[in-house]
């Protein structure tokens, strides 16, 4: 059965999305059963949002000026 | 278009050069684009992952980070939520997320992340690269890739829940 780490990482590695038949059956089932994980999605397809919108902001450049912080 | 082109490439001398790539490309054009912003960026990403590219090709390769300890805070041994970081749904007004400041704090969770996960992470979400592209262009398995995108995910959702729907809800 799936436990909430792996099913985590299967939805935020985007596996999930091309996963086979029986992975998403278990996933659906966990995510039914498990009320944090639940929250976990929801917030999740919100986050994606979040980074749309942050993409577009960036790529039209509405943030302040460069500076010379160094690279992650 | 050099902010942008920093986020992926440092120094900022290369980034500059990136820019002006990009700037070149555009002058041999015969007709202007209808979208000239969206245009320069498409050439400018290009630029850039080929710029990355060229840096991994050369036997560099990213630090690994340290992947396990953030699911170790996560989940307890059998794989469940820790009581004391279980999520719960985010309740915010649509219009809150589309502040300058909300964005701030976007920006500031993403500089927190690792140093790999954030070039896989940027590559994906910035770059818009396809998954395979990402692991040609900075060397990666499979494996990693999925690591890093889950790690990024994790800890940026972590991070806004701490400071800005938990700040909300105080």
């Amino acid at each position: 059965m799936m436990n909430c780490r792996r099913y985590i990482f299967e939805l935020t590695s985007g596996r999930l999305q091309e996963a086979d038949l029986g992975t998403r059956a278990q996933a659906r089932l966990h995510r039914m059963i498990c009320v944090h994980c639940r929250a976990f999605t929801r917030n999740d397809a919100q986050l994606s949002e979040v980074l749309d919108a942050w993409r577009e902001r960036t790529v039209r450049g509405d943030e302040a000026e460069p500076t010379d912080r160094p690279p992650r | 278009m050099l902010r942008f082109a920093m986020l992926h490439i440092q120094p900022r001398e290369e980034a500059e050069d990136a820019v002006q790539d990009t700037l070149v490309a555009a002058l041999g054009l015969l007709q202007s684009p209808e979208d000239p912003r969206r245009y320069l960026f498409g050439i400018l990403k290009h630029k850039i992952t080929d710029r990355l590219r060229q840096k991994y090709r050369h036997g560099r390769h990213l630090v690994t980070d340290d992947d396990d300890s953030l699911d170790e805070a996560l989940f307890d041994e059998r794989g469940h939520w820790q009581a004391d970081v279980a999520p719960a749904t985010w309740h915010c007004p649509a219009s809150q997320l589309q502040t300058e400041q909300f964005f701030k704090v976007v920006d500031a969770c993403i500089e927190r992340l690792p140093a790999k996960t954030a070039r896989v992470f940027s590559m994906k979400e910035l770059l818009e690269c396809e998954p395979a592209e990402v692991c040609s262009t900075l060397g990666l398995s499979q494996a990693d890739y999925w690591q890093c995108m889950s790690r990024a995910r994790k800890q940026i959702q972590l991070c806004l829940n701490e400071r800005w729907f938990m700040e909300g809800a105080r």
